[in-house]
């Protein structure tokens, strides 16, 4: 197969080519010189390195997925001190994780240039939370950069770059999904070819500054931190991403930073306000341009921002009014009587032409065609399609099993804590084995709280493979050390599937697809004092319920690895291989209609026929992984084989 | 490529939508690549969501001078594609304008809720229905799945709707590029079954439209 050089990789300045926000992103880096990249996948973000990674070798790169994105940060920061330029990318709870490196790179004066991309997902498209990483540009004392679209985004990368070597600090390109995962056109410049070897500056290394300044130092480091707060403020008052768009002499402004520009630019249109309110653009939230936004409101009777999620920017330009233009009435999202702009949820066009109707007076557009009560009766005909498992899913025999095994022990009350992955959807019916999860490895020490505090009841942490390298180590050694006998099932489908099927420490493979050690997860549980483990394949029912059993009746902590590869990788290997999975077979005479293995397994591919009584499987859906023959209790369903 | 648009506009909007797993990202890739080819200026938002297949998944195709943002208004957009006929409704009762086109393929995916008997699936022809009445004109319904499984891969399934989006003739621009979006994307070796799910795809929706 001959593959075409992808578009964010062709060497043709001046090319208008279709990319996805984070592909601009990477591009940036390519163009602006970015030598070592590190992270951990996590939508919105993972394209990111996915894209870095594809180019590496070939511009002379060195691109990783890091076992967190703690490791991803401080990868990018050791090549940073020695003066490369250095990326590293993370959905917004990813910073979580990488805040403690951050908060002491920010006194190290690296050489090198260094962006840390926070993609942050309003609306919670693919998160656990819609926490806002402005405010963590701003606890760690860093200037943070809001693109608006994809065009944007790249050609801000190779200008963060220098700013963040002019400054001697880190800096936050904070991007959301709707950058993130935005396909727009964008203009190519020239690649940026000159590669160092790094070397740590003088005035880093404790070898030649002496001893890294603490509360001792001559300088406080905290007051150097501050002191290119001021550098930082010259570079936002001039960034060419901050604009003004007004004719003169209009009384009521609106600011809108980052993506939100364009639906404020919308609104504008839909509204007929052009010519008759000023907008200001910002793309610098941290630390804001102090003259340009007091000029833009000084002159100015009513002001609305317009900004996702908190009101970060809203809460300065209060301050600023007040002491530029104390009378200005500003409508945002701070102050409940002029709250026109949600601070949950991502904003659109819709949300924010209806709030600046609202700021400004007007009746709010009327949406055409059919009537809202038309609309609402006809919704009520809609089916609901919730996020499931795919066919053939390994986690949904894993859960089932460990189902079986609690039926077959008599067990009516147990606690079963998720993690960060594809198996936490065992919470759905009909499995409903995970009452509740929090973050990355949170499975782990959870569990153990859960098990202190309801001695005598089962207690299970689901975590899946690349999770457990990620997050899950440090928790079990917690377990071990103190004896506490949660039973931990790892969910081993050998690839970080949720995230889009990136590879982890255990697939032997590293980001640019070079053989790599491969960890295996028994030796690393064996390795820290794990004395049960019980690995199985979970499309093997009977055996592993079995195993499971052993497990549960161990007396003190005990691990099952449930291992069998993703189906939609399976598939998509296989596709690549060009074989073909031959489906699963109901053979209708013998199908009772029963109806337990929608009920009690749950496979998509499984579909009820409610004229004929049966059940039939979609052929297009499943892959043959015969687990649901050893659910039927009438052998009706046929494996592949027999089929 | 030429920098100037064909024809100019403000704002044509056009919404792929289905099921995770059935293609949906690379069928408005190419889509709007070959938009970017016309000299348009384009923005798609799509859903990337969980990387797992089963929920549903819609990518906003916008075209036009007046374009800024990736999501599209209730009551704005032209044409639906659907992989999928509830899909097709789901997006249609929020976004269609009055008198816009669907053109969906016919073969549903149940949710497993309605096999566990809690949710309810209408039929296709009810959906067609309930289609019409939140103002489309158009409702082009067609076996897409079952074309490309004569085809010998239903992974094409999408192919052969990115033909039928072309087909209803609503494409501001020559189809001709989308046949070149779809040269470039496509891998050499799969590109003769793709071409031929377009074409496939095409007539039926230019046959019904």
């Amino acid at each position: 197969m001959s593959r075409r050089i992808p578009p964010y990789a062709l060497d043709k300045p001046e090319e208008r080519v279709l990319l996805l926000g984070n592909q601009a992103v990477a591009r940036g880096f390519l163009e602006g010189g970015g030598q070592v990249a590190s992270t951990y996948p996590g939508t919105p973000s993972s394209e990111i390195l996915e894209t870095v990674a594809s180019f590496a070798d070939q511009y002379g790169i060195y691109a990783e997925w890091a076992a967190n994105e703690m490791v991803g940060f401080e990868v990018a920061a050791g090549a940073a001190l020695c003066g490369l330029r250095a990326l590293t990318a993370m959905k917004h709870i990813g910073v979580n994780w990488a805040m403690d490196p951050l908060m002491h790179l920010i006194f190290r004066n690296p050489s090198g240039g260094f962006i840390l991309v926070s993609a942050d997902d309003p609306s919670q498209h693919s998160s656990a939370n819609e926490q806002d990483n402005r405010y963590l540009a701003r606890i760690a004392c860093i200037p943070c950069y809001e693109p608006a679209d994809p065009g944007e985004a790249k050609d801000m990368v190779p200008r963060l770059f220098e700013i963040s070597e002019k400054l001697r600090l880190p800096v936050m390109l904070r991007i959301t999904t709707r950058l993130c995962h935005v396909r727009g056109d964008v203009v190519l410049g020239p690649i940026n070819k000159e590669r160092k070897v790094g070397k740590m500056a003088q005035d880093v290394s404790q070898k030649f500054i002496g001893r890294i300044a603490g509360g001792q130092a001559l300088i406080s480091p905290h007051k150097i931190l501050h002191d290119k707060e001021v550098v930082e403020k010259e570079i936002a008052e001039t960034f060419p991403w901050n604009r003004v768009e007004a004719k003169g002499g209009e009384k009521i402004g609106v600011i809108a930073s980052g993506v939100s520009y364009n639906y404020a630019k919308e609104a504008i249109m839909k509204l007929g306000l052009e010519g008759k309110v000023a907008l200001l653009k910002l793309s610098t939230t941290w630390p804001l341009p102090e003259k340009m936004l007091t000029n833009f409101i000084s002159g100015l009777d009513r002001l609305l921002i317009v900004e996702e999620l908190q009101p970060f920017v809203e809460l300065h330009i209060w301050a600023m009014a007040k002491k530029v233009n104390p009378k200005l009435d500003i409508w945002g999202k701070l102050d409940e009587k002029t709250k026109v702009i949600p601070r949950e949820q991502e904003l659109n066009s819709f949300i924010v032409t209806n709030g600046m109707a609202d700021f400004m007076g007007m009746k709010r557009p009327e949406i055409v065609g059919a009537t809202p009560e038309v609309r609402a009766e006809i919704s009520k005909q809609i089916t609901p399609r919730a996020l499931d498992m795919c066919a053939g899913c390994p986690h949904r025999s894993t859960g089932y099993i460990v189902k079986q095994a609690l039926k077959k022990l008599g067990v009516k009350d147990w606690i079963g804590i998720g993690d960060i992955g594809c198996y936490g959807m065992m919470g759905n019916p009909p499995l409903q084995m995970i009452d509740t999860a929090l973050c990355m490895g949170a499975s782990i020490g959870v569990s153990q709280g859960c098990s202190r505090a309801a001695p005598g009841t089962p207690v299970f942490g689901f975590i899946g493979d690349s999770t457990f390298f990620h997050a899950g180590v440090p928790g079990l050694i917690n377990a071990i050390y103190n004896n506490t006998p949660v039973k931990f099932v790892v969910c081993d489908n050998g690839v970080t599937a949720m995230t889009g099927f990136q590879e982890h420490p255990g697939t032997g493979r590293t980001a640019t697809g070079k053989p790599a050690t491969k960890l295996d997860i028994e030796s690393v549980v064996r390795g820290v004092g794990v004395k049960c483990v019980e690995t199985i394949d979970p499309y093997q029912i009977g055996p592993s319920i079995e195993a499971v059993i052993r497990a549960i009746k161990f007396d003190g902590p005990a691990c099952v690895i449930s291992r069998r590869l993703c189906a939609s990788e399976a598939v998509r290997l296989a596709r690549r291989q060009g074989k073909v999975f031959k489906p699963a077979y109901v053979n209708a005479e013998e199908c009772t209609g029963c109806r337990i293995c929608v009920n009690t397994y749950g496979c998509p591919a499984l579909v009820y026929n409610p004229e004929k009584n049966v059940v039939i499987i979609d052929n297009t859906l499943c892959m043959g992984c015969s687990s649901c023959s050893q659910v039927c209790p009438y052998n009706a369903i046929k494996k592949p084989e027999e089929a | 490529m030429s920098a100037v648009p064909a024809k100019p506009i403000k704002e044509f909007n056009v919404i792929i939508c289905g099921v995770g797993g059935q293609g949906n990202l690379l069928a408005s890739e190419i889509v709007a690549t070959a938009a970017v080819k016309a000299g348009y200026k384009s923005r798609i938002g799509e859903t990337f969501g969980a990387a797992q297949r089963g929920g549903p998944v819609a990518s906003y195709i916008r075209i036009g001078s007046n374009i800024y943002g990736p999501i599209v208004n209730p009551g704005s957009v032209s044409l639906i594609v659907a992989f999928e006929p509830m899909e097709a409704l789901r997006n249609a009762v929020r976004f269609l304008e009055p008198g816009g086109m669907v053109v969906m393929n016919s073969r549903p995916i149940i949710p497993l809720a309605v096999s566990m008997g809690k949710d309810k699936y209408p039929s296709v022809d009810e959906i067609a229905q309930l289609i019409k009445k939140s103002g489309a004109k158009d409702v082009v319904a067609f076996d897409a799945m079952a074309i490309a499984e004569k085809m010998g891969n239903p992974i094409v399934m999408n192919i052969v709707m990115v033909g039928a989006l072309a087909g209803s003739g609503l494409l501001p621009f020559s189809e001709d590029l989308v046949r070149e979006a779809i040269r470039e994307r496509i891998p050499s070796a799969l590109l003769e079954l793709n071409m031929k799910a377009f074409d496939e795809g095409y007539r039926a929706s230019a046959r019904k439209s």
